[in-house]
This record gives structure tokens, C-alpha cells and sequence, in this order.
């Protein structure tokens, strides 16, 4: 068994007085893709702000065998100021903030990858726009591209499938089936449908959380960790199943 | 054209022109930041408490503005700190600190024995009056500005863009944004001497979202910027001249100006591309 990326115990985090996650004990395993669900305002966003050290955590410990420059991140795009004056080759590039700090300089190979990345994501004609102009789909793929910049050893995405089409949702699994030959994956999403079929295991957040080594979803677990979520199973043609009503 | 020349033999008018040179470039770099990262109600707390500074330097004996950098600077660290917190209401904060330091400066220029200061030359600015050593102190910080952001245009861009993905990554954000909201805090103090207090907010914002409209690029932005900020100073001057109106006022007047104009072409413009897109479509499609 390898050391896993990220060995999370007994964590808890807040904010202000209210207790958002709590007793979470998590392992990120090397080539892992973990899909993370979990109803709205479960923890879902909490949880991996806290593992990217964004939030300061109550109780408990985490501990990185990997280097925090090593990690790459799709936060959500709804935050993003789509009126910034920045264009997307340099919000790829930006990719690399961390590994350069305010002293070193950007040197041609890192424009060459930040190119090579735009090329892989089919929106290198887009480079020169500023980042507001791009659809929510694009946007998403510069996005995915800043995170990959750092070539990181685990990738952290945020609902990476909104605001995106059913032609790029499909690409853009296909996609991270490949970078994950190479990488451990955390992937938030609140459809059930995109993570079953995609990951390997699931981890349920819900104020605690239930980590599956499968990314079969039963009623029975669904019901037990009380995640209202929508149910999926796999069969010849896909297929969903929603979970019973409340009577 | 002899008048004009007549008018540079004047030390007021040389040091006048200097003045919007030097403000020019400094408004121009640091209005683009503050424009581009939203902090425009961040940038006018810290001008407005700046006034506190200076009704307490005139009550103690000290120069003016040696208050108002001591005042903008500590309000300044002060914000910066509150919006790291982010668990308090920040806009509320800044409202209270903005009224908080004009409250302070007028009570104290109240109390002052003795003569009351020309409080409109520190409200609404008064360029004819800069001195030589204040465009020396301009001169110093319009360089090392220039020069902080081409050394760091990069990082300042980065982190300014997308703060919580540079902190993910352990960039040194903190750092940067105590030492950019430093940074705006000079740049404020100098340029209430040309703009004065209540006018100094459109230097930092009317050049910067007139240059937006024709370029999404900051670099240009700035450079853009500069430019406008330096031609609309020029001829508002020239019309407070004229006209025997304050100069501050008719600076920003221009600026307005200026950017409902620019505001204007840019509609016409584009409704006119629209209309011949259409005839294009039109004539495809017929």
C-alpha cells in the first residue's frame, strides 16, 4: 500500500460558531479519482478549501506527503470577476503562482506548456481573450488548464461540470480518465450521475463524512448517511434511478 | 500658441504641468489595480480618513500631510487586515472609518488656536500651489511605482485576478496586498495636493474605466489611462484657467467629460457594427 497524498484525522471546521464539518477522517490515495457528494451546504466546497489551506480547521489534523505546489485546483467559476482584464493565455499561465512567488520569472517552456495545455483543450484560438468574453464551458477548460499548469501530483475540482455542454462534459472526462493515470483526484459535484460512472470511489459529505471503496451507490447508504441525493445505477443503456419520495 | 508658451514662464504653471505629469502616472498604475480588483470604496475610506491626519497635524504643530500619510497608511493596514479577517461586514467597516476621519479632521481644526487652514485647497485640491520638494516626493514615488509594477506585473496580476487560487498554491498574496494597499495609501496622500480629498477618487477611477472601454488589457489599461488622466488634467487646467473656475473641480469635470464622450462613441459604434453585421447576414441569407 503507498502513503497516501493527503491523510486527513479527526477534522473539524467552522465558521464562526457553526460547525460546517465534523470528526472527518480521510485518506487521499495516489491515483485515486474521488468523487465528493453530498447535499448543498453539506461541506462539500468546506472540505476541500480546508485540504487546500484556504480555511483554518478546528480540531484534528492533516498531513500532506505531497508538495502544496503539487496540488492543482478548479475552484468554482462563479466567483471568477468576469470583468477582470486578463486574458486567458495569462490566467493559464497563472496556473504557475505559487511555484514562482513574486521573484522568479516566467521562462519560455512554461509559455510553451501553458500553449500545449490550451492546444489539449481545443480553445488555443482563445488565448488572447480576456477571460470574461469565454462561455461557461471554455471557461471551464481555462480553468482546467491553470490547474494543470503546475503538472500536480493530485488534482482538486470544484463542480467542474457546470455551465458546460454535454459535448465537453463528455470530452472533459475523458480527459481526466487520462490525467489520472498520472494523478490522485478530487472531484465535487453535486450530480450524481457524472461521478458514478466516472470515479473510482466516493466519499459522501454530509457534516461527516463516508468514504466507499466503490463507486456503486446504494439506497441503503444513501439513506443511512442521509444524503438526499439522486440514485444511480449502472446497466446496458444508461439509465437513472431517483430515490423514493418521502411519504 | 505665444500665449501658451508665455504661460510655461510661469514656476506655477511648470510645476502645474509637472504635477498632472507625476499624478498622472501615479493615478494611472494604481487607479488600473483598484479599478480591476474593486476596491474603489476601500480607496476612498482611506482618502477620506486621510482628512483625520490632517486636522490632527495642524492641532499639533506638524506638516499637514505628514498626518494624512500617517492617517492613510494606518487605515489602510487597518482595512486590509478587517477584509483578511472576512468575518466582519466590510464595506460597513469602511463606511465608519471614512466618516470617522473627517469627523476627526474637522473637530480638530476646530480646536486649532489661531487661524483656520484654507480646508478647501485640502478638500477639492489646489495644483497651482505644489511646491518644488512636493513634486520631488511625487517624482520619487511615480519611479519607484513604474518600477515595483514592471518588476512584479506577473504576481500583482496573478493574485489580483484570482486570489484564493494564488493563496492555494501558496503564493505570497498577503504580502502583496499589504504592500500594493501601502502603496495606494502614498499614492492618495500625494495626490490630494493636486485633486484634493473628495476629488482624488475620480483620478483613481474616471481615466482607469474610460481606458476600459477600448482595451481589456491592463497593461494597456494603464498606459491608456495615463495618457487620458494627463490630457484631461491639461485641459482642465487650461478651462479653470479661462473660465476662473476652482481647478480641481474642472479637472475632474474633464475627466467626466471625457469618459461619457468616450462612453458615447463607443455605442454609436458598435450599434453601427451591429447594423452592418446584420445587412451582411441579411444580404447572406437573401
Amino acid at each position: 500500500m503507498n502513503n497516501p497524498l493527503v491523510a486527513i484525522q479527526n477534522l473539524s471546521v467552522g465558521y464562526q460558531t457553526q460547525k460546517v464539518l465534523e470528526n472527518v477522517t480521510f485518506e487521499i490515495a495516489p491515483n485515486d479519482f474521488v468523487g465528493v457528494i453530498g447535499p448543498n451546504g453539506g461541506g462539500k466546497t468546506t472540505l476541500i478549501r480546508t485540504i487546500l489551506g484556504l480555511i483554518p480547521y478546528w480540531e484534528g489534523s492533516i498531513r500532506y506527503h505531497i508538495k502544496s505546489s503539487k496540488i492543482g485546483y478548479l475552484p468554482q467559476i462563479n466567483p471568477i470577476d468576469k470583468d477582470f482584464p486578463i486574458s486567458v493565455f495569462d490566467v493559464v499561465l497563472s496556473g504557475l503562482a505559487g511555484k514562482k512567488g513574486l521573484w522568479k520569472k516566467f521562462n519560455p517552456d512554461d509559455k510553451i506548456y501553458a500553449l500545449s495545455l490550451l492546444e489539449q483543450a481545443g480553445i488555443i484560438h482563445l488565448k488572447n481573450k480576456s477571460i470574461g468574453r469565454l462561455s461557461g464551458g471554455q471557461m471551464q477548460r481555462a480553468l482546467l488548464c491553470r490547474a494543470l499548469m503546475n503538472q500536480p501530483e493530485l488534482l482538486i475540482l470544484d463542480e467542474p461540470s457546470t455551465f458546460v455542454d454535454n459535448q465537453f462534459e463528455h470530452e472533459l472526462f475523458g480527459w481526466l480518465k487520462s490525467l489520472n493515470q498520472n494523478m490522485a483526484i478530487l472531484m465535487v459535484s453535486h450530480d450524481l450521475g457524472i461521478i458514478s460512472s466516472h470515479v473510482k470511489t466516493i466519499a459522501c459529505v454530509n457534516r461527516k463524512l463516508h468514504y466507499h471503496q466503490s463507486n456503486k451507490i446504494t439506497q441503503e447508504q444513501l439513506t443511512h448517511y442521509n444524503c438526499p441525493i439522486k440514485l444511480i445505477t449502472h446497466g446496458e443503456v444508461p439509465h437513472q434511478v431517483l430515490a423514493p419520495h418521502k411519504l | 500658441m505665444q500665449a501658451i508658451i508665455d504661460l510655461f514662464s510661469y514656476t506655477f504653471i511648470n510645476h502645474a504641468f509637472m504635477a498632472a505629469l507625476l499624478s498622472s502616472i501615479i493615478c494611472g498604475v494604481l487607479g488600473t489595480y483598484i479599478v480591476s480588483k474593486r476596491m474603489v470604496f476601500i480607496s476612498g475610506g482611506i482618502t477620506h480618513a486621510s482628512f483625520g491626519g490632517i486636522g490632527m497635524a495642524f492641532y499639533f504643530g506638524m506638516p499637514p500631510f505628514l498626518g494624512a500619510t500617517l492617517f492613510a497608511m494606518i487605515s489602510a493596514l487597518g482595512i486590509e487586515w478587517i477584509s483578511k479577517k472576512g468575518n466582519v461586514r466590510n464595506d460597513s467597516s469602511i463606511g465608519i472609518l471614512w466618516s470617522l476621519g473627517m469627523a476627526i479632521g474637522i473637530i480638530f481644526v476646530y480646536i486649532t488656536p489661531g487661524f483656520t487652514p484654507n480646508l478647501m485647497s485640502y478638500l477639492f485640491g489646489s495644483i497651482l500651489t505644489v511646491s518644488a520638494s512636493e513634486l520631488w516626493v511625487m517624482a520619487v514615488l511615480a519611479a519607484f511605482v513604474v518600477i515595483f509594477f514592471s518588476v512584479f506585473y506577473r504576481p500583482i496580476l496573478f493574485f489580483a485576478f484570482d486570489e484564493g487560487f494564488a493563496k492555494s498554491q501558496k503564493a505570497p498574496v498577503n504580502f502583496l496586498n499589504y504592500t500594493m494597499i501601502l502603496l495606494i495609501a502614498l499614492g492618495i496622500v500625494m495626490n490630494i495636493k493636486v485633486a484634493g480629498i473628495i476629488l482624488v477618487m475620480s483620478m483613481l477611477t474616471l481615466p482607469q474605466n474610460t481606458a476600459n472601454l477600448f482595451s481589456n488589457n491592463f497593461k494597456r489599461i494603464i498606459i491608456y489611462s495615463i495618457v487620458i488622466s494627463f490630457v484631461g488634467t491639461m485641459a482642465g487646467l487650461a478651462g479653470s484657467f479661462w473660465l476662473g473656475i476652482p481647478t480641481g473641480a474642472a479637472i475632474i469635470f474633464t475627466l467626466s467629460f471625457i469618459f461619457f464622450l468616450a462612453k458615447l462613441i463607443k455605442m454609436v459604434y458598435e450599434r453601427r457594427n451591429r447594423q452592418s453585421n446584420e445587412q451582411i447576414t441579411d444580404s447572406v441569407n437573401g
